[in-house]
């Protein structure tokens, strides 16, 4: 594969990241962001949907009917989405509950339908299923810092396991704390904010 | 083609009863899966409140020990909607403990929970609250153990009335069987909780005390 | 003197243009003009010829915040004892204050150094007043490393994210206590935390006319020992120095005539503070809600309402510019105190919110302000 095959796939990890460089799916990841469990199968089913909405707006390019484009990609990324929806249910029903409605959702995040619409209704299957695969795991990268640093600070834990020394706490004799502001979530703003301020720096990018 | 009238309806109309047909298998394939994902959560809960459930049980002891040891049942109140109900741990006429349903608001969410008592149906055996969106570190530390184990041993009835247990704000000032020790700055979440823990007690006090009466007579 | 100007001059090619120490040149620029009166003058026009500088209006805002500062000391070691003599209130008080202000310096001045240094520009003395706002509406039992997390906060995130001094939207000492506040809500909120460790402990006033529904706030006030000139010359549980009503008005009196802080926010914001009290006491009688029956006068001296009118409202950066806004402004602001005092349960006190709030509000005001102004003129060119 050529580095240009690659390119859909590895841009969003990185520089063109659909979260701190074109700032699009904030809101969940404010708020599936409080402990790591959540947000990695939060991303795992972004990505899931991502991917297959792609492909299969992609498979389907040349027949939808123009005029009816976004009610048909809709109809798509909504039953790729209750779908997930009902398996989580069904398989992984205690994150699934702290999930709630924001795996329904992702319906309504915009970097589904705006990958659909930018890239897979003029790409060939393989470039779109890269590209929703990118943008996806980009998506996910970002969700799982944010998530590491709130479930850090706000619960002194690394996915459940707690890494804070329960002795050092203040209702343990100690005298550490807990940083409440990182359980809300405007906790998941500010590190949100520190992330992209960290990306731009180094990355050198600036908005006109 | 894909421009005129007659293609544009007619996929839209496909699409939709493919998605339709679809999703429709997948929900009945998996109904009974979630179902039971969803009950088995309460069966837990409930378990905790009544003391029975260990950490670690696997989904399927959780069921298991529910069915052998729990029962549900019902108020009787023929024909009302919303019928409330209640479950009992261990062997009828004489069971080890009742649980019963308790919710309402806190500050910020409905709080919802579980209280079950002991075969005396006075003494709280324990409390669980399984739901709720209160401030984390504050009225959030309800759910916490060193929490629900202050109302262990407390009593909802004096002297045949019903006083229900109340949290106090901050530390109580005498010790009481009818209160526990407050959490600092959650005076608001435990405020609500006083409240509609009183209000649920209340609306059950009829079977506890009809029940009474029955172990009474044997 | 002259052997420290020599000293100061002997050292300055290591600072500017090719030296070494060329980067770390803020730093120097702050010790020359700390001490010694800035050389530079204006090179075109327009020029004008003014006696205070930034330093003096800092340094007249320290000096407006002494009393407070003064008598929040001996009132922390007062509640600690309240048998004690005065000299040892005062000890007991600096010796918890002491330490929680050198930490908001230490910890706040790195970060206004790193940043200077980082965007090759002089460290702003504004920061003087920040560091020691920040220290005095903190609970005086506050952990150090909380005030540390605290005021960094409220450096990089209130201020230099939005551009730094000059530039900043928010209050930044505000915005560090709001970050303390939300972060660790138990060493903020409850009775204890306004006493040193080990005191006995009573509900602030605040708490007090909140406690019980369906009683007057009034009459809880006084039972619960709470009189009206016990909260005006500020002997209560409070902050360090939002206690006393009588010492932040000889502040408020300096800061006004000086010109420093504006008179058009303070008197914006009684006005707009008695409004609404006046509007719910006369709906005292048909709610529960015992805060209601508070009169302006109760609100003027309970928990942090003067405090936060008269030295973090009137921050000249973050508060609207224009006259007519100011009024408005410092309306706004202290009709929402009332409110969230009032109405939100959850929040026992509402300044920090209503000014950061505000704060949020200015550049609308002003901006509604100026084109009112425009189009008014308009119509007058048009009838010419």
């Amino acid at each position: 594969m050529t580095k240009k095959t690659l390119d859909p796939l590895v841009g969003p990890m990185g520089v063109n990241n659909p979260i701190t460089r074109q700032v699009l799916g904030i809101c969940s990841a404010l708020a599936v962001t409080v402990k790591m469990d959540t947000a990695l199968v939060m991303s795992g089913a972004l990505i899931f949907v991502l991917v297959g909405s792609n492909v299969m707006v992609s498979l389907l390019r040349n027949l939808i009917p123009p005029r009816a484009r976004i009610i048909v990609m809709l109809v798509i990324i909504a039953t790729l989405v209750i779908f997930i929806d009902q398996l989580l249910k069904a398989f992984l029903y205690d994150i699934s509950k702290q999930l709630s409605v924001f795996v329904g959702l992702i319906i309504t995040n915009c970097i589904v339908l705006g990958r659909a619409e930018a890239f897979a209704l003029k790409n060939g299957v393989g470039a779109s299923a890269l590209d929703g695969l990118g943008n996806g795991v980009g998506y996910g990268i970002i969700l799982v810092l944010v998530a590491f640093f709130r479930e850090l600070f706000g619960s002194g834990t690394f996915l459940g396991i707690q890494v804070v020394p329960l002795g050092l706490y203040a209702q343990h004799g100690g005298w550490y704390m807990n940083n409440g502001l990182m359980l809300l979530a405007p906790g998941a703003f500010f590190v949100l904010g520190l992330l992209v301020w960290l990306q731009r720096t180094i990355s050198g990018y600036t908005e006109d | 083609m894909p421009n005129s009238n007659r293609y544009t309806y007619m996929f839209v109309a496909l699409m939709a009863l493919v998605s339709a047909l679809l999703l429709s298998l997948v929900k009945t394939g998996l109904h009974e899966r979630q179902e039971f994902n969803r009950e088995l959560d309460m069966k837990k809960n409930i378990m905790m409140a009544a003391g029975a459930y260990r950490d670690g049980m696997s989904g399927q002891e959780v069921a298991d020990a529910f069915k052998r040891g729990f029962a549900i049942k019902r108020l009787s109140g023929a024909g009302r909607e919303n019928v409330p109900a209640y479950y009992v741990y261990g062997e009828e006429p004489a069971p080890e403990a009742v649980i019963l349903p308790v919710d309402g608001k806190g500050l910020w969410s409905t709080i919802k929970g579980f209280i079950a008592l002991e075969s005396d149906l006075n003494t709280v055996r324990g409390i669980a609250f399984y739901e709720h969106a209160e401030t984390p570190g504050l009225g959030g530390e309800i759910d916490k153990e060193y929490f629900t184990r202050r109302f262990q041993g407390k009593k909802i009835f004096r002297e045949g009335q019903l006083v229900s247990v109340t949290i106090a704000k901050g530390e109580m000032l005498e010790e009481s069987d009818y209160g526990v020790d407050g959490i600092s700055g959650a005076s608001l979440t435990t405020a609500g909780i006083n409240r509609f823990l009183r209000a649920d007690l209340e609306r059950f006090t009829p079977l506890l005390q009809g029940r009474a009466q029955q172990q009474e007579q044997r | 003197m002259r052997n420290l100007r020599n000293i100061l001059d002997g050292i300055a090619p290591h600072f500017t243009g090719e030296g070494r120490l060329q980067r770390l040149y803020p730093l120097y620029e702050m010790l020359d003009t700390m001490l010694y009166t800035p050389g530079e003058v204006t090179s075109r026009a327009p020029h004008i010829r003014d006696a205070v500088d930034m330093k003096r209006s800092m340094v007249t805002v320290i000096l407006a915040l002494f009393p407070a500062l003064l008598f929040g000391a001996w009132n922390t070691g007062h509640q600690h004892d309240p048998l004690a003599g005065w000299g040892t209130n005062f000890a007991v008080g600096l010796q918890a204050l002491l330490p929680v202000l050198f930490v908001s310096y230490l910890v706040g001045g790195f970060w206004e150094v790193l940043f200077a240094v980082i965007r090759r520009h002089e460290i702003n003395e504004g920061f003087l007043v920040t560091g020691m706002l920040y220290a005095l509406i903190l609970p005086p039992a506050v952990p150090l490393w909380m005030t540390a997390l605290g005021i960094s906060f409220g450096v990089v995130i209130g201020k230099e994210v939005t551009g730094g001094t000059g530039y900043n939207i928010f209050n930044p000492a505000l915005v560090a206590r709001a970050f303390v506040f939300f972060a660790y809500p138990s060493e903020m909120s409850g009775d204890a935390v306004w006493y040193l460790p080990d005191a006995v402990s009573a509900a602030t006033p605040l708490a007090v006319a909140a406690s019980v529904d369906g009683a007057s706030g009034i009459r809880l006030l006084g039972e619960a020992g709470y009189t009206l000139q016990e909260m005006f010359w500020g002997t209560v549980p409070g902050s360090f120095a939002e206690t006393s009503v009588a010492a932040i008005a000889l502040g408020a009196v300096l800061l006004a005539w000086t010109k420093i802080a504006s008179w058009r926010i303070m008197a914006g914001g009684l006005l707009g503070m008695s409004v609404l009290a006046l509007i719910g006491n006369a709906f005292a009688s048909s709610f529960t809600n015992p805060m209601l029956a508070l009169s302006p006068m109760h609100h003027l001296v309970m928990g942090s309402f003067a405090f936060g009118l008269v030295f973090m409202a009137t921050d000249p950066v973050s508060a609207a510019q224009t006259d007519r806004g100011r009024w408005i402004y410092g309306f706004g602001i202290g009709a929402l105190v009332v409110l969230i005092r009032v109405i939100n349960p959850a929040f026992a006190e509402g300044t920090m919110l209503a000014i950061l709030l505000g704060n949020a509000f200015s550049p609308m005001i002003d901006y509604g302000v100026l084109r009112a102004n425009i189009s008014r003129r308009r119509r007058g060119y048009a009838k010419q």
